[in-house]
């Protein structure tokens, strides 16, 4: 079975306060970099291993290059779960 | 000298045995200048599970070998393979001429002062000033691009604020002069009265008060700082005196510590700048056409420090960041094809506009962009493919030999 879309973002705001900080309380599919503090580009590296180590799974490179919010991270970490399941 | 004397004065060789993704293979090699004053030279071994590393003679071999491990781990943390992409191509089918740094030499259109610096005059001299004649007046058309000028000296502060040393802390040029001390000052010029120069004492000089400007566009956000471009977007365009420290990588004109850089900044809204990038294109090979020019376009990523290559060079390529215009040149000593990277197109999102202040109309922070001509990088290209013989050049480009 798939992961919830609840269960993401739940192991998501973990990733991202293991990541960023603790100031980091709420994110939502619209969050992109530029709305988190630290988000920048020597931390996105350790934030997309954080998340491929979190829900075991390995980003395709396509995604890592079109990938902008992080709506699109949890409907590819649910296309991937599924696929593993 | 006896046998034993011999063999303690060779160069010891070692190696170091660490998997090697084929994709940073390079980068190491480049960055291996910096890992330890006692190597000599670096090259990944052909089946890439290890280095071999002759350090000089006399050097401690297991701290050369545990610098060298602490940097490549960096390195290959984390290196994931992210396929290059190719964004223009052109080839002009000619064959590429050797030993064009020496020809240069030879005749009298290049001279070498020092590790990384030269002097053109002659073909060489005109050829530069024509290229950048040119594409500044390329720049003005398609750009409406404003003509700038900036000092070849900026403040620390500025390269720190931009991050410059996290980044790139082993080629920064830093600039000093002599206290104001009278006492120190005679103690220096009398040491200096005779026939070889004398270093200063290191009391005797100040800490860094400069640097010297290690890339064109830095001055320029530093000049908007607190502003708002209105009317946006706005367009500049300059001729820049450029040092990175390149250690015993700096080689003829291919790689030199002080160059000129023919630059062009976007500022405006993100949309604009990506415009901006595809008319940068389109432009790029028009003027490919007129010189006649083998070049490709391709994504590529700065040469960090290694212990932030890992993270810097991932965003770069997965954001698609940089593309650099790669011309073919003569081939290494190993016969292998090479490329001169000898400009860049490069995105910086609201990266300056943040970190100065800059804004739009609008209230939004401004996004930016570059495009950047090395410009003894091009010459040096020009050279290896059209060589020596006016009639092999285009008809643009001939009238450097009159």
């Amino acid at each position: 079975m798939a992961m919830s879309e609840e269960e993401i973002y739940a192991g998501l705001l973990n990733v991202f306060r293991e990541t960023f900080g603790p100031s980091v309380t709420e994110i939502s599919a619209q969050t992109t970099s530029r709305d988190v503090k630290g988000w920048d580009s020597f931390n996105h590296l350790n934030l997309i291993l954080a998340l491929e180590s979190r829900f075991q799974v390995a980003f395709p490179n396509e995604f890592l290059k079109t990938m902008t919010n992080v709506g699109d991270i949890v409907q590819q970490i649910k296309t991937l779960t599924s696929a593993a399941r | 000298m006896n046998l034993d004397e011999l063999f303690s004065s060779a160069s010891p060789s070692v190696v170091l045995a660490i998997d090697i993704p084929a994709a940073i293979a390079d980068d190491i090699e480049k960055a291996s200048v910096y890992f330890s004053p006692d190597i000599e030279r670096l090259s990944v071994n052909a089946d890439r599970r290890g280095v071999t590393i002759v350090a000089r003679p006399g050097a401690d071999t297991e701290t050369v070998l545990a610098k060298a491990h602490r940097a490549i781990s960096s390195m290959v943390r984390a290196a994931r393979d992210i396929p290059i992409t190719v964004h223009y191509e052109r080839e002009n089918g000619k064959p590429i001429a050797r030993r064009v740094n020496e020809e240069l030499i030879q005749r009298r259109w290049m001279f070498e002062h020092a590790d990384g610096q030269v002097s053109l005059a002659g073909a060489a001299l005109k050829l530069l000033t024509t290229l950048d004649a040119r594409l500044a007046e390329a720049y003005r058309a398609a750009f409406n691009a404003v003509d700038q000028m900036y000092p070849a000296m900026v403040s620390p502060n500025l390269l720190h604020r931009v991050g410059y040393f996290s980044s790139h802390p082993n080629a920064a040029s830093f600039v000093c002069h002599m206290v104001e001390d009278f006492d120190e000052l005679e103690q220096f010029r009398a040491a200096n009265g005779g026939a070889v120069f004398s270093a200063p004492a290191a009391g005797s000089v100040t800490a860094p008060q400069r640097c010297l400007n290690p890339a064109a566009c830095f001055p320029c956000y530093e000049r908007l700082q607190g502003q708002i471009i209105d009317p946006a977007p706005l367009v500049l365009t300059w001729s820049g005196r450029v040092f990175r420290y390149e250690s015993r990588n700096m080689r003829g004109l291919e790689r030199l510590w002080e160059f000129n850089v023919r630059e062009l900044v976007f500022i405006g809204s993100e949309a604009f700048t990506l415009a901006a990038r595809q008319t940068m294109l389109k432009l790029l090979d028009e003027l490919a056409r007129e010189w006649d020019l083998a070049c490709r376009v391709e994504s590529a990523t700065d040469a960090f420090f290694p212990t932030v290559y890992g993270p810097q060079s991932f965003w770069q390529r997965v954001k698609d960041v940089k593309y650099e215009f790669r011309l073919p040149i003569e081939p290494g000593e190993n016969g292998k094809e090479r490329t001169l990277a000898a400009g860049s197109i490069n995105m910086h999102g609201p990266f300056f506009g943040e970190a100065f202040g800059i804004r739009l109309p609008d209230g939004e922070i401004a996004s930016t962009a570059c495009v950047g001509w090395g410009l003894e990088r091009l010459v040096f290209a020009l050279f290896s493919q059209h060589g020596f013989d006016p009639e092999t050049w285009p008809n643009a480009l001939r009238g450097i030999f009159s």
